[in-house]
């Protein structure tokens, strides 16, 4: 006769059956299944139906790739009103919908213990140095447009981690969940694959620039001042209840850099059969964009390259 | 709580219930991704709840109990094969009982081994379990007598004794 300890230790050893968190989530998030954390997605739903205005050509590139300097008075003009604020954001970001978006993600500070880079769960590395390539074309899609788009994750040596290409049809609002192909490469085991998957969830992508199109639409942020970024004017503001500031260009009012303090307490990772809690620490997140014309050379960026061996 | 929050903290231990509820980490993965599909369209709505992670437990545990394969849609799983470092314990050889033990787990009715599921790895008191599966707690004694008694699992008097005082 078995006892009820013995059935307590055989459920308790299906425990190896566990699916791995990336194995779940990446048909339903085109991608950053294994990118950095981002900002917490928008509760709201885009509204269908809201004004685009579709601006062609032109690329406007703003790089922003040093620290933030303090609130001045060097910019003594008052800021807009927030709803002025408001409205001049989403043009802008209206007005970038033709374009490339690339975003440049890297954790400046983390003080979460046991981060050591494991490719599971969810999170490949929370260590200070590791960075994310992210690009989005175009950004804002229509129903039924070829919607493309790439994350690179990197290392803090700056070798590359994961390689993600994503490849799909804009749903519509009905449809929710799209179908497209997806690449990965993985390069800790020197091994890449296509999938094609139905279950492609579209909207609601943290941190892309539908997300903070909607951010900036839902009011979840307070204007901070007039500062400094990189050498040009910038309005700073923050994310109200998300820990964390976004800076626009001043004059064409485009997001320049945002930053997220990410919290790991209760985080989990695998490592060698056992689980084990990363602590408590937080991590602090960067993202910089930039808006890129949709040149021969800007494009080839989407594709995932497959490199040289890999099976 | 945010989604990516909740992933971060909570999916794992959805995910350890799944497997074991489950037996089988590519039915698991069916079963947890079908349900994460709608957990993330409806994420304004679970992610206020107080526990979202009982929720979402629960999703897991009806969408386990009514799945049937859907050869018509295709949801691939990524190729985690090389990623995972895990290895599948050696039960033929070196634990044969529970090796037995397991198999004749594999072989009861859904609902049955359900309620063994959240009675001895959740630790889910009877009423606890008649409420998740929308039963009588009779009818919660009744699944787990039988599948003791297909698996030869000697009840404990404490479990007799909780049984009778119901």
């Amino acid at each position: 006769m078995r006892t009820e300890e013995d059935l307590r230790a055989a459920l308790s050893s299906l425990e190896d059956q566990a699916p791995l968190v990336t194995s779940v989530l990446t048909p339903i998030r085109r991608n950053g299944s294994r990118g950095l954390p981002r900002r917490p997605i928008p509760r709201m739903r885009l509204a269908a139906g809201l004004a685009v205005a579709v601006a062609v050509g032109t690329a406007v590139a703003v790089t922003a790739t040093q620290s933030p300097g303090t609130t001045a008075g060097s910019h003594p003009q008052a800021l807009p009103s927030h709803e002025v604020l408001r409205t001049r954001v989403l043009d802008a970001l209206s007005s970038a919908t033709s374009e490339i978006v690339y975003e440049h993600t890297r954790i400046t500070a983390s003080t979460i213990a046991g981060a050591t880079g494991t490719p599971d769960p969810f999170l490949p590395s929370l260590a200070t140095g590791t960075a994310s390539e992210i690009w989005y074309y175009p950004w804002r899609a229509q129903a039924g447009q070829q919607v493309r788009g790439r994350e690179l994750t990197l290392h803090p040596d700056g070798a590359a981690a994961w390689d993600v290409g994503f490849n799909y049809l804009e749903p519509t609002e009905a449809q929710e969940v799209a179908s497209g192909e997806l690449t990965t490469v993985d390069y800790a085991h020197d091994t890449w694959s296509e999938q094609r998957s139905s279950g492609i969830i579209a909207d609601g992508d943290s941190g892309s620039p539908l997300s903070l199109w909607e951010l900036i639409h839902n009011e979840t942020w307070s204007a901070v001042g007039r500062t400094e970024l990189d050498g040009q004017p910038a309005i700073k503001l923050e994310l109200k209840g998300h820990s964390g500031y976004l800076w626009v260009d001043a004059r064409t009012y485009q997001p320049l850099r945002e930053t997220y303090v990410f919290s790991g307490a209760g985080a989990e990772e695998r490592i060698n059969g056992s689980w084990r809690n990363l602590g408590s620490g937080q991590a602090t997140i960067v993202t910089d964009y930039q808006y890129l014309a949709p040149t021969a050379a800007n494009l080839a960026q989407l594709t995932v390259p497959i490199p040289k061996g890999f099976r | 709580m945010t989604f990516e929050e909740f992933a971060a903290t909570r999916l794992p231990a959805v995910l350890r219930f799944a497997g074991v509820l489950a037996g089988d980490r590519a039915l698991a993965e069916d079963v947890v991704q079908e349900v994460l599909i709608r957990v993330h369209r409806q994420w304004g709505r679970i992610g206020g709840l107080d526990h979202p992670e009982q929720y979402v437990r629960k999703m897991v545990l009806n969408e386990y109990l009514s799945w049937r394969r859907r050869s018509w849609r295709m949801i691939p799983r990524g190729d985690t094969r090389e990623a995972d470092d895990r290895q599948t314990q050696d039960y033929a050889t070196a634990h044969a009982e529970r090796d037995a033990l397991l198999a004749e787990l594999a072989k009861l009715p859904r609902r049955q081994r359900a309620v063994l599921v959240l009675r001895y790895y959740q630790g889910l008191t009877e009423t606890e379990i008649a409420e998740l599966l929308d039963c009588k707690p009779g009818t919660v004694r009744g699944y787990m007598s039988r599948a003791l008694a297909a698996l030869r699992v000697e009840m404990s008097p404490h479990v007799l004794s909780e049984e009778t005082s119901k």
